[in-house]
């Protein structure tokens, strides 16, 4: 059975009249564990999927469903990780925006610290956790908010083109530890990009989507490649030249903007 | 997410750190010598105290107490004012804030009042409440309200999305999103509305207590007519300025020391 399910899915934004319609016939199963990247240029509609997985928003037709219920509403079972630094508290201390879900839950303090530090040196920042978002890098944020998601030992995993706005060093160190984590604990994610070779890096499949409105899946490409995943690989190079075609097949003159080669 | 912007003037605080208190006691002497100078040009001395006899009016209205005395009886109300309008504003701002129902049904009536000086409510206030403090600090309060009401819901505003998107994936309920991520968001802003709500109150005292109070500044000032006495009418108009100056200085310190952890909440 599949983790999450999308069936049928039409969204418009609601009370707008005749309004266009961002998704339609739009399906989609991901499987348990499974690692699905979506890739498109902006405004393609890759964020209103994931935010109906999330339920942030509702499908005008169709069926979202988790772990076989309709999502009706957000819930710490499925964790997601912001492009930008907007979602961390920034009066909070890493270390008290890490503690947040199990706050929330209704963790005892000194547990949820015990936690959060755990925590905290798993993602490389052992040392850091009295500092506020203000004072940490991008990429340290980025880690932060992973930090936030994984305490709640959520079994998905909604990242919305997490390392957008990272430079490219620490971008790249970023996608190795999340596949490193990934490796490790096996969650299912809906992961969110316009770079090709973050989405082979990661990806079990990767789902190209067609331009919006009235977007869908133009193609599924499954990534077979052996991990951990070496980006210098001529293999790895033939899957960018394939996913590059899909791309350019379903956007046109788009997609040479979106995926220029690093 | 931030882009680099160019570099402006003197953004370094270290570019001459002593400069600002030169500069600030140059222009502080600048002003005496100004007064003086032009307090020596009228004809008539007691139009235009300078600055010797308002220090001598000054000595004396120390030394007989009564300056402390309307320096508190202004500050009381001021103070009490202030704090009653802080907290109702703070209250009112989140209600509208968190829901569109009161907002919608108490905007016409905060954007009608506000509009309407907290002068214009004096006499009236008078004959409701009387002569006594209260109708003063209502007053106060009632200038107070709208100030902070109005910045705290810009805060509300202000939230990003993706705090609050980010606190329902982690679960929070409609209470733990308000205590969690609405209220301290709203902080920093109400904290503006009452630093500007802090000259707001000033501007009232003083009124009221020149229509209808026998203590305080205004009083001071209004009641120095009848003698002619300007240079007390200085020393209470000087009094004022000093008195808000340090009043907003305060202000800012005890809250940087209690919430400044939310002046980074932009």
């Amino acid at each position: 059975m599949s983790h999450v399910s999308l069936s049928g899915i039409e969204f418009r934004y609601p009370g707008k009249g005749k309004s266009l319609a961002i998704l339609r016939d739009f399906d989609l199963e991901i499987a348990p564990g499974e690692f699905v990247v979506m890739i498109g240029p902006s405004g393609c509609g890759k964020t209103t999927v994931l935010n109906l997985v999330a339920g942030f928003e509702f499908p005008s037709q169709g069926r979202v469903i988790v772990e076989g219920a309709e999502v009706r509403k957000p819930g710490a079972d499925r964790a997601v990780i912001f492009q930008g630094d907007d979602s961390l508290l920034p009066w909070l201390t890493a270390l008290e925006n890490i503690e947040l879900g199990p706050r929330i839950a209704g963790m005892a303090r000194g547990e949820r610290r015990k936690l959060a530090i755990e925590h905290l040196k798993l993602i490389g920042l052992e040392g850091q956790g009295h500092k506020r978002p203000s004072e940490l890098s991008g990429g340290m944020k980025q880690r932060i908010q992973l930090a936030r998601a994984m305490v709640c030992a959520s079994r998905i995993l909604l990242m919305d083109e997490p390392f957008g706005a990272i430079d490219a060093l620490t971008r790249a160190a970023l996608q190795d530890e999340l596949a490193a984590l990934w490796e490790r604990t096996h969650p299912t994610v809906l992961f969110i990009t316009h770079d090709i070779t973050e989405a082979i890096l990661l990806a079990d499949r990767i789902c190209v989507m067609t331009p919006g409105p009235d977007a869908t899946i133009a193609e599924m490409i499954p990534v077979t490649l052996a991990r951990p995943r070496d980006r210098s690989l001529p293999e790895f190079g033939t899957m960018y030249g394939r996913v590059h075609a899909a791309l350019s097949k379903s956007h046109g003159q788009d997609a040479r903007a979106a995926s220029a080669r690093p | 997410m931030t882009t680099t912007t160019a570099p402006t003037r003197n953004r370094n605080p270290r570019n001459g750190r002593g400069l600002p208190l030169i500069i600030y006691a140059c222009s502080i002497a600048i002003f005496f010598v100004a007064w003086y100078a032009i307090s020596a040009r009228f004809a008539m001395p007691i139009l235009f105290p300078g600055p010797g006899r308002t220090f001598a009016a000054l000595v004396q209205l120390v030394e007989d107490g009564s300056l402390a005395e309307d320096i508190a009886a202004s500050l009381a109300r001021i103070l009490a004012g202030f704090a009653l309008g802080s907290i109702l504003g703070l209250i009112l701002g989140l209600l509208m804030g968190a829901s569109r129902l009161i907002r919608f049904a108490v905007d016409p009536y905060v954007n009608f009042l506000r509009f309407i000086s907290g002068i214009a409510w004096i006499p009236l206030a008078t004959m409701w409440l009387g002569l006594g403090e209260s109708s003063k600090i209502a007053v106060v309060a009632y200038v107070t309200v709208f100030a902070v009401a109005i910045n705290t819901l810009a805060g509300y505003g202000a939230i990003p999305l993706a705090r609050i998107r980010a606190a329902r994936a982690l679960g929070a309920g409609r209470r733990q999103l308000f205590f969690m991520v609405e209220l301290p968001s709203c902080i920093h802003f109400a904290l503006q509305g009452m630093r500007l709500a802090m000259a707001g109150a000033f501007l009232t005292v003083v009124a009221a207590e020149m229509i209808a109070a026998t203590s305080g500044l205004g009083f001071l000032i209004s009641s120095s007519r009848q003698f002619m006495a300007t240079d007390t009418m200085f020393v209470g108009i000087l009094t004022l300025g000093a008195l808000g100056f340090a009043v907003d200085k305060a202000f800012l310190l005890v809250s940087w020391l209690t919430l400044g952890k939310y002046r980074l909440a932009r």
